[in-house]
């Protein structure tokens, strides 16, 4: 966490120091960028379940029309679960006492699409981001781990807006967003098919 | 760059709080599917638990404290209603014990005759003994490991014995010391995952 939260004062930091010297209040008006704080929680995941505010959200977009941007983005999270003292059948002869921490740590990224409803301080718009998703499954137990990591596609659309309070200034973004991967976990005996979780982002916007 | 950005977010996974888990124990047991359990009569356990330590020599570990480790076994073997006879040479099968005092001669705890790494290790009479079937644990100090041997069925191709069943527990330390109770509930919960030993 600490590392997380060193990573977003920096990031913030330096937001604060450029966008002055644009003198508007978004970076420019043909585009726009978003940082943020993430908070996702998972839906029917057995490996991990446990919802967390442990991820950030980056991305940026160009206005192709006043209201379509086309553009990028990057995010990251992990969810962990903690799973008190069990056995697990690990074949049909082999068992394993133990209780368990599970993290799973995902890292989606490609394209976006961003419609924006009216171009004015406050700006409500609809999304959608595509692209591939980088994962880790990690099983802590005792003093060991087991670990797999697996790529899928990625999709989120997302509801929002970025608003703008003051004038040459950064402004705020607030979204709500439903994420589906295609990622596979098989570890031990855990299964899990495609990754599906809801969250918000809170964040900066310029 | 943008792997590099990647490989800098990755590192920035929240590590979880290992400090709730259950450090008091770990447990594996395995079991040989063609062995009929229930047509065991009799056991005998080894009263010394071997050290596996860094030496060649093999040192065997007999006090009160391993007694009561012996003890343990006895108990939840008949339980089991296997009935423990006086000499190894009168029992269907035969429990050996072995504790991990060093992992110097451990590469990993299999697949494979990883014992073989240890040169004092358990050898019956030259006969030695293998495991008909393949397991892959983790392994660390302060573990015990239990086998059971089947005196009866020497494998006719390499005249070897058969381990039946095996269970390998560690997490029996509290700073440099072995917990009996730990210990004792890490052998309770081996037999407790092992339904099938029985009459």
């Amino acid at each position: 966490m600490k590392t997380i939260s060193k990573l977003f004062c920096i990031a913030l930091f330096a937001c604060v120091l450029a966008v002055p010297s644009r003198g508007k209040a978004q970076i420019s008006l043909d585009s726009y960028y978003n940082i943020d704080w993430q908070f996702n929680i998972p839906l029917g995941n057995d490996f991990s379940n446990g919802a967390s505010g442990w991820g950030m959200n980056f991305e940026g977009g160009y206005y192709v029309t006043p209201q379509i941007a086309v553009g990028a983005f990057l995010n990251f999270h992990t969810n962990n679960e903690y799973f008190s003292r069990r056995t697990l059948e690990l074949s049909n002869t082999l068992s394993m006492n133990s209780s368990q921490q599970h993290q799973m740590f995902t890292l989606p990224f490609g394209a976006l699409v961003r419609y924006r409803f009216i171009e004015a301080d406050l700006q409500p718009y609809v999304g959608m981001k595509l692209g591939a998703c980088y994962s880790e499954f990690n099983n802590y137990y005792y003093i060991f781990m087991s670990s797999q990591d697996r790529w899928g596609f990625y999709m989120s659309p997302e509801v929002g807006f970025n608003w703008y309070p003051w004038a040459n200034s950064i402004g705020f973004h607030f979204a709500l967003y439903y994420s589906f991967a295609t990622n596979k976990c098989n570890l031990m005996t855990y299964k899990q098919d495609i990754l599906n979780s809801i969250g918000f982002r809170l964040g900066l916007a310029f | 760059m943008f792997a590099a950005v990647c490989a800098v977010l990755a590192s920035c996974q929240k590590d979880p709080d290992t400090d709730k888990l259950d450090n008091h124990y770990l447990v594996y047991t395995n079991y040989d599917s063609n062995t009929d359990f229930k047509s065991i009569e009799s056991f005998y356990v080894i009263d010394s638990i071997l050290i596996i330590g860094n030496s060649e020599k093999p040192a065997y570990w007999n006090n009160s404290n391993s007694q009561k480790i012996v003890n343990a076994y006895n108990d939840k073997l008949e339980g089991c209603g296997y009935i423990m006879v006086p000499t190894a040479d009168e029992a269907d099968v035969i429990l050996q014990l072995s504790y991990i005092n060093n992992t110097y001669y451990f590469s990993s705890f299999g697949p494979g005759p990883w014992w073989s790494s240890y040169p004092g290790y358990w050898n019956w009479g030259g006969w030695g003994w293998y495991y008909p079937y393949t397991f892959n644990y983790s392994y660390s100090t302060g573990s015990i490991i239990a086998e059971l041997v089947n005196t009866n069925a020497p494998n006719p191709q390499n005249d070897k014995l058969t381990v039946i069943w095996n269970s390998y527990i560690c997490g029996l330390l509290n700073g440099n010391n072995l917990s009996l109770s730990r210990t004792m509930d890490a052998i309770n919960q081996a037999f407790v995952q092992s339904p099938y030993l029985g009459k």
